[in-house]
């Protein structure tokens, strides 16, 4: 007998003794898992509801932020050739907790984690990247790109724009919807608030020659990057990790569009 | 203490305090019916006799325990994965009796023991990669382009909202 064999609802009871964050990768699984993880049932406990945000204290968020949003467990890893993985990034302690609490406590320990907590905290760290990187503990990293939940929850599809003639480039020109929550995020990390202004546009386009505040923002960060998206006045928060260095030369437009659709 | 028998699929019986096997709705309720205790064996015809005494070796540990909650759809019981000591270690048998208790704890509705079962295998899952999990279960890796779109295509729930 393996666990395949028994009956579907006694493998959804069994699912759902599993934490939200671990349904991409048991999406992978095999297709029974996939269509199961996939109905209503269990979509929406990979929604967080208003008292699961609260802790981020900001009228930008709106309730019913998909997991993947709310916390910081999602990232985007972008080569240098364009394409696009999608990385569930996890702390061993929050594998870990979720053994032995509910998954509504493992929701708000994903929120209240270290990094969680940290990362706001560094809001004025001038030294923050080395912050992040130098004294946190490893994370476990699992590529999710090819979890089916990433459709069926209508929250993420990485859309990332190429032509034939920007093939293999990187671009100079990134378009991206910043929230006023990025604004304050962003421009307190990253960059001096008079550059803000400049900006914060609602559909914000720079280039290299345009804007080197921007370039020099990217080179500083190089291996590692955050931004926060809005979509239809929803404001969610994306992490994405760039992992290229010398994107400065020969570069052609490249559009990073990742839209988001928040219930 | 009245004692009723249970007979298993493989025809062994078992002697078994009713209260013991009242653990078990379907029992509890065949036995109401009945309205006494009966003289026969009552036939068990999914348990064989190695799940069926594992079973009655829960239900007596577990007989002074209070009911479950009527709600059966609590969130607490649905998602918590905590296990107690003993039923942690009641429940490291090989993964053929674990799926056997499992599936005769649901046959004899018995939830408490269904959700430690389920809990337990829940447990086995958490913080595994999907390829250490299908080694785990000995699950065949047969998702295929075809039907991952297929999948992808009935399952878009969301759009319906």
């Amino acid at each position: 007998m393996s666990i395949l064999s028994l009956p579907i609802e006694i493998q959804q009871q069994i699912l759902h003794h599993v934490p939200w964050h671990s349904h991409f990768l048991l999406s992978t699984v095999c297709p029974l898992w996939a269509s199961i993880l996939q109905t209503p049932s269990f979509a929406k406990t990979r929604y967080f509801s208003k008292s699961n945000v609260r802790e981020i204290s900001t009228a930008q968020l709106d309730p019913g932020l998909h997991g993947l949003l709310a916390t910081d467990v999602l990232a985007l890893e972008v080569h240098r050739d364009g394409a696009c993985n999608t990385l569930l990034r996890l702390y061993p302690d929050e594998i870990n907790a979720s053994h032995g609490i509910s998954s509504d406590k493992a929701r708000n320990a994903v929120l209240a984690g270290p990094m969680y907590s940290e990362w706001w905290a560094a809001v004025n760290d001038e030294d923050l990247f080395a912050t992040i990187t130098d004294q946190k503990p490893k994370r476990i990293i699992h590529d999710i790109s090819n979890s089916p939940l990433l459709i069926s929850d209508a929250l993420l599809k990485d859309n990332i724009g190429r032509t034939q003639e920007s093939m293999g480039r990187f671009p100079d020109k990134l378009n991206f919807t910043f929230s006023c929550l990025t604004l304050f995020r962003f421009g307190n990390r990253y960059l001096p608030a008079i550059e803000l202004d400049d900006i914060y546009i609602p559909a914000l386009q720079w280039r290299q020659e345009d804007d080197y505040s921007i370039h020099k923002f990217l080179a500083t960060v190089k291996e590692k990057m955050v931004l926060v998206f809005e979509s239809e006045r929803k404001a969610v928060r994306l992490w994405v990790i760039f992992r290229i260095s010398d994107f400065m030369e020969d570069c052609e437009t490249w559009d990073v569009q990742v839209p988001i659709l928040v219930e | 203490m009245s004692q009723i028998t249970l007979l298993s699929s493989d025809n062994v019986e078992m002697k078994v305090d009713k209260e013991v096997a009242e653990r078990s709705i379907l029992i509890k309720n065949m036995l109401e019916d009945v309205g006494e205790t009966p003289d026969q064996a009552i036939p068990i015809p999914n348990v064989n006799e190695g799940v069926l005494r594992k079973v009655i070796e829960w239900c007596e540990h577990h007989r002074n325990d209070p009911p479950p909650p009527a709600d059966e759809d609590s969130d607490s019981r649905k998602k918590s994965t905590d296990i107690e000591e003993w039923d942690q270690k009641f429940m490291q048998v090989d993964q053929e009796m674990l799926f056997e208790i499992i599936l005769a704890a649901n046959y004899l509705d018995i939830k408490p023991l269904l959700d430690v079962g389920c809990k337990t295998v829940a447990n086995m899952i958490k913080g595994k990669s999907p390829e250490e999990i299908r080694k785990t279960f000995n699950i065949q890796n047969d998702f295929t382009p075809e039907e991952e779109d297929q999948i992808r295509r009935e399952n878009e729930w969301a759009e319906d909202r």
